[in-house]
């Protein structure tokens, strides 16, 4: 697969995205970033996307059900879950639920592209950088 | 009224009978989700930690300061509120935070597997393969958890006051024989508990003071509290520190007098590979926690076509990445500025990995982990080398000489060692022993113990026979007139004197070893 990897983000922290969406830019990711899950589930209704990165702590819904969604759409899409808030539980659940995997803030960018790299190869894409 | 500490695995079951106990009682409920909450609003990566005994069981030195820093704040603000009221507190291992509080009753509550993966299907909507397995993940990764904070097992019986198991009782009887262990005499509030839970706040403050103070975060203090007078015990690597300390804790409540003390004594341990996982940093260990010491690391290699192993201008010393790693500066003079809110993605720093050549990158986050880092130094030379970053102004009470000269015959190996020994002992004046010693030296095993018996049984047997042999002896001892015999009896005591001195020495020392007492 040579496609551009597509990823979202889904952060109620502006801040978040504009740190993570030129560290990902870079490594050849085509990124898309919202700080409203609303809207990015209606982003994902639209269109498939091979990397969700999701915080679990947001207004509106949170990034457990954000995973339960695109798992139930999309099971080829791989979940990575963000959060500052994380407890062992929670870890659990999102793996239990599929998840990718799980970070806990704060974390540097090449942390996150470290798992990105390991979903595109789960996922046959070999071009990240 | 006492204080009510409940531990649990499962957060509803455990939720549910603190609240009840709570309003039995009219107490206030304090949970552990509420604490880890404020810890990470005040700045403490407690997912980080949390994480981490998922992914990585051992910690980076940087986790494990930040483990510290929580286990400081957690018991900060535990105490602030107990000194406010009474209230019952519910979480995963409360109950070994405020330790050694009689008015602290310790509950460990167990619900059964089966109610645990029924929570997780109803609560998360998970199916029952998936349940079964997200309560076994979570179990073995608290256990990790508790001995990794607290180095303890968390089914060890003797850390609660009473065990709950909800398998045959409802969690309202639970509750109802709570209160009435409330009432009971033995968990009421003494002079001494409340002092014990004072102690206990002041010193728990000042450390989290220190611990969220930029100029002290990252240093390796012990704190201790009795009376108004905080105790802080600096590393000797980092002797700056001790003018920054009463700074940091002006102004905090209670405190009437800060002391600062630097740690008594640092091993230092020369070696060129380390592992933290090796029999010698176990002994090690086990010395400097009874001399409450540092370990204090030199990763030394000599130059394949280095000449003069003795002396010279061989020089090449890499201490600045451990040192950043260990902690290691006098420098604590300027606050540290403060960084931009980043939402939690830190910059990629293209030398954040140190490079762990040797193991020491390992050895130190483990000392660090135990408290008892005592710094590093990376040093490529001879032995006048490694002479130089022996530093004057810290107190060595022992130098441990580990696998060195890997490069060279077995023979080489063996005489190198036994000169820098040598070398060292001569010019620092302190013991200098090789890491095959040491349990020899300075520990004691089922080989000492061994030898121990065999020796007072041969002393033991030396004294019955002196005892019940006097008639005999007695005349040997007093015959004056024959030269002969004069002779014999002095070649006699001659040799018997050293022999007895020797077997009483050797198990007097080793009786003295197992009392810890040297």
């Amino acid at each position: 697969m040579t496609a551009k990897l597509n990823v979202i983000i889904i952060d109620d922290e502006p801040i978040v995205g504009k740190r993570l969406k030129p560290a990902l830019d870079k490594i050849g990711c085509d990124v898309e970033f919202f700080t409203n899950p609303l809207e990015a589930v209606a982003r994902l209704e639209e269109k498939e996307f091979n990397i969700v990165v999701a915080d679990i702590r947001m207004e509106g819904m949170d990034g457990i059900e954000l995973l339960e969604r695109v798992q139930a759409k999309y099971p080829r899409t791989k979940v990575i879950m963000i959060t500052g808030y994380a407890t062992l539980e929670m870890a659990r659940e999102a793996q239990a639920k599929g998840a990718f995997d799980f970070i806990a803030k704060p974390f540097k960018p090449a942390d996150l592209r470290e798992i990105i790299a390991k979903a595109a190869e789960s996922l046959g894409v070999s071009d990240i950088r | 009224m006492p204080l009510i500490f409940i531990s649990s695995e499962s957060k509803n079951s455990r939720r549910q009978l603190a609240e009840d106990l709570a309003k039995k009682l009219g107490y206030g409920c304090l949970c552990r989700e509420d604490l880890i909450e404020e810890a990470t609003k005040a700045g403490i990566p407690v997912g980080k930690l949390e994480v981490a005994m998922i992914k990585s069981p051992a910690m980076s030195e940087r986790l494990a300061r930040q483990k510290e820093r929580y286990i400081a704040f957690i018991t900060a603000a535990l105490c602030e509120r107990a000194m406010e009221g009474n209230f019952v507190y519910h979480g995963r291992a409360g109950h070994l935070l405020l330790q050694g509080i009689s008015h602290i009753i310790k509950v460990r509550l167990v619900v059964t597997q089966e109610t645990r993966i029924a929570e997780a299907m109803t609560q998360l909507k998970l199916g029952r393969d998936k349940a079964v397995g997200y309560v076994k993940d979570v179990d073995e990764d608290i256990e990790r958890w508790v001995r990794y904070f607290y180095g303890v097992n968390r089914d060890k019986p003797g850390q609660y006051d009473v065990a709950v198991n909800l398998e045959n009782m409802s969690l309202s009887n639970a509750s109802a024989m709570l209160c009435y262990m409330a009432e009971l005499p033995d968990f009421r509030p003494t002079p001494a508990s409340l002092r014990a839970l004072e102690n206990r706040s002041l010193e728990a403050r000042a450390r989290k003071k220190l611990a969220l103070d930029p100029q002290t975060e990252n240093t390796d203090l012990k704190v201790r509290a009795e009376n108004g007078v905080v105790t802080v015990t600096y590393m000797p690597r980092q002797p700056g520190v001790a003018q920054i300390i009463p700074e940091v804790l002006a102004g905090l409540a209670g405190c009437k007098e800060v002391m600062c003390t630097m740690a008594t004594t640092n091993i230092l341990w020369v070696q060129e590979k380390f592992d933290p996982h090796c029999e010698a940093f176990h002994q090690l260990n086990q010395i400097a926690q009874r001399w409450d010491a540092a370990i204090e690391l030199v990763r030394f290699t000599v130059p394949p076509d280095l000449e003069n192993v003795f002396g010279g201008t061989y020089v090449e010393v890499d201490q600045s990445a451990e040192q950043a790693l260990a902690g290691t500066s006098n420098q604590f003079t300027a606050e540290p500025p403060k960084a931009e809110y980043n939402g939690g993605i830190e910059d990629d720093v293209e030398s954040d990995k140190v490079k762990d050549v040797g193991g020491v990158s390992d050895t130190i986050q483990e000392l660090v982990n135990i408290g008892r880092s005592g710094g590093a130094h990376t040093i490529r030379g001879n032995f006048h080398t490694l002479l130089s970053v022996i530093r004057g102004d810290v107190k060595y009470s022992l130098i441990v000489l580990g696998d060195l000269f890997l490069s060279k015959s077995h023979e080489t190996q063996v005489r190198l060692t036994r000169e820098l020994g040598g070398y060292l002992a001569e010019r620092v004046g302190v013991p200098v022993i090789t890491s095959d010693e040491l349990q020899k030296k300075y520990l004691v095993g089922k080989k000492q113990f061994l030898k121990m018996l065999l020796y007072s049984a041969a002393v033991a047997a030396l004294y019955l026979v002196i005892f019940f042999a006097q008639g005999p002896l007695l005349p040997f001892l007093g015959d004056t007139e024959h030269m002969q015999q004069r002779i014999i009896r002095m070649v006699a005591i001659f040799l018997f004197i050293p022999v007895v001195a020797y077997l009483y020495g050797t198990v007097t020392s080793l009786f003295l070893k197992f009392l810890k007492f040297e």
